[in-house]
């Protein structure tokens, strides 16, 4: 199974070997290549070459095409306003500003930049897409719909209930050609982006999102392609709301937990994915952070159609390093990535002797006990297993120190959590259930006749 | 009465909090356009832990509008007549009404 195969695997709501990883490179793209968004966003070229470079250092499995959701509004006549560090944002907006719906048009291949980013997505897919997954993303019917008004239209929906359908009548328009023009380009996937929708309640999502999105999801379908859901923000109260828009799949930020998303979409039969903290772990955390972080993610998105994420488009600022770091532990090489980011020259560790005949040797390799939760789980499950039996010396190496990195490498141990017994690697990255684990440890102290 | 409006954002945003940005600046500064006794800053922030250093800013989610050092909004987006009424309504003993 490659790449595409594993996230299209997993948007089918299917068990996965591993989890997919699919990051969310926007403008972060123009910092791996050393240009301004400004400059990236308006250059086939570049975006061809950014979602390339990024798809290859962060051993993607799938990655968006772009990541501009201005770009609808834009071929509209939203005044734009760039900026070198961010996703240019919209300065005016049309219908707010004199314009009537019927003086609007659906953009074309040839409006704005789009003859640009068709260009680039076409290129994109004959490369990069060749055997990793690349999403198409839409600006969502009411994050456009804003974009359309500005924020008149909270009020709107109160004063002006039937010209705010005709609003989102006309924004479904837009996502469901703007959805042909992506997948006439060869996209595996559309991504509807209605960040925005985090603003209203599910009363309003019912009335004014839905219906809609309904429409974009069942012809994105008809086409034999997949659709997802992508929200930001605090969206909690909609989600259910969203899991009846007909989507195969829902991508949510930290700002909605991602255990409640999981019990929600698997009652709905969907996929999901999320939610690595974009802020707080993405731009400013360590290595060890977001090892951390994906690890957690994946404990709690499980096998089955989770795809792990960040959770919004990466800041342009985002370390490099974080982003491997997340990469190493879906591909479970994070040993080799802790030997890269921390240096070991000088580390000497002493293994414990594996043949002394009166002991047992439990050696866990973690990220930390304390703050990762897939690493707590397996250290509970050890102590578990092991109440009662004597002869067993249990030891958690925590590779967020230099001294636990070298015992890893000397173990031969490549990912985290395992559990060694007497040296040899006995599980990795599973939690075993208690039984077997006991037994495990009952035969190593009968192999020593203890 | 005079009121003074802080913005507070993160440096380095998603780009749904560049869509969030946008809009509340809109409405600042339509509601300053309109207004006399109003006024407003943007405040960016270069990390989170620099959350401290703006004084009445209790909910760590940006963007964020303080009025009088009263932080009204958290994550989500003002509009210029939902800030007008606030300030109309505003009660010397009360504060600021929630929005």
């Amino acid at each position: 199974m490659n790449s595409k195969e594993l996230v299209l695997s997993a948007l089918r709501n299917e068990v996965t070997p591993r989890t997919p990883w699919v990051p969310f490179v926007g403008c972060h793209a123009a910092k791996l290549l050393g240009v301004g968004a400004d400059e990236f966003f308006r250059s086939a070229d570049l975006i061809v070459k950014g979602v390339q470079v990024a798809a290859e250092r962060y051993r993607a499995d799938g990655i968006p095409a772009l990541f501009d959701l201005q770009l609808e509004a834009e071929a509209m006549g939203c005044e734009l306003q760039w900026a070198p560090h961010n996703p240019p944002s919209v300065a005016s907006h049309p219908l707010a500003d004199g314009k009537k719906l019927a003086d609007l048009k659906i953009p074309t291949e040839k409006d704005g930049r789009f003859p640009i980013v068709l260009d680039a997505m076409r290129r994109i897919c004959e490369t990069t897409g060749k055997d990793k997954a690349i999403y198409g993303l839409i600006t969502g019917p009411f994050t456009l719909a804003l974009h359309l008004l500005g924020t008149d239209i909270f009020y709107n929906m109160i004063d002006e209930p039937e010209e705010t359908h005709e609003v989102m009548a006309f924004c479904r328009d837009v996502c469901i050609h703007t959805a042909q023009m992506y997948m006439d380009t060869g996209v595996d996937v559309i991504a509807v982006v209605d960040p925005m929708t985090s603003q209203i309640s599910p009363d309003n999502f019912h009335e004014f999102v839905t219906p809609y999105c309904i429409d974009i999801f069942d012809y994105i379908r008809s086409k034999g392609k997949m659709g997802s859901l992508f929200v930001c923000g605090n969206a909690k109260r909609n989600i259910e709301e969203m899991c009846q828009c007909h989507a195969d799949s829902l991508s949510i930020d930290e700002n909605i937990p991602l255990d409640y998303v999981r019990d929600m979409c698997q009652k709905y039969n969907m996929s999901f994915g999320g939610n690595i903290k974009l802020t707080v772990t993405m731009l400013f955390g360590s290595v060890s952070d977001n090892v951390n972080d994906a690890m957690n993610c994946i404990a709690i998105g499980g096998n089955k159609g989770f795809i792990l994420s960040p959770g919004c488009d990466m800041p342009f600022d985002v370390p490099e390093e974080n982003c491997e770091a997340v990469a190493a532990v879906v591909h479970g090489d994070v040993a080799d990535l802790m030997e890269t980011t921390s240096p070991l020259e000088g580390i000497e560790v002493t293994l414990p002797d594996y043949t002394d005949p009166t002991k047992v040797y439990i050696d866990a390799i973690t990220l930390d006990s304390e703050s990762c939760a897939p690493c707590q789980y397996t250290m509970e499950a050890i102590r578990t297993a092991a109440e009662g039996l004597e002869n067993l010396v249990i030891t958690e190496y925590k590779i967020k120190f230099k001294e636990a990195v070298a015992v890893m490498m000397k173990l031969g141990v490549t990912n985290i959590p395992t559990i060694c017994i007497d040296g040899e690697i006995a599980f990795v990255s599973i939690i075993p259930d208690n039984d077997e684990l006991r037994n495990a440890f009952i035969a190593a102290l009968k192999k020593k006749g203890l | 009465m005079k009121y003074h409006g802080q913005l507070v954002v993160m440096a380095s945003p998603c780009t749904a909090c560049v869509i969030l940005n946008a809009l509340n600046i809109e409405t600042l500064d339509k509601v300053a356009r309109e207004r006399s006794d109003f006024s407003w800053e943007l405040v960016q922030l270069m990390h989170p832990k620099d959350v401290a250093t703006v004084e009445g800013l209790e909910v760590e989610k940006m963007p964020a509008v303080l009025i009088n050092g009263e932080q009204i909004t958290a994550g989500t987006i003002l509009s210029p007549r939902a800030l007008n009424r606030l300030l109309d309504t505003y009660s010397e003993e009360d504060g600021l009404s929630t929005l």
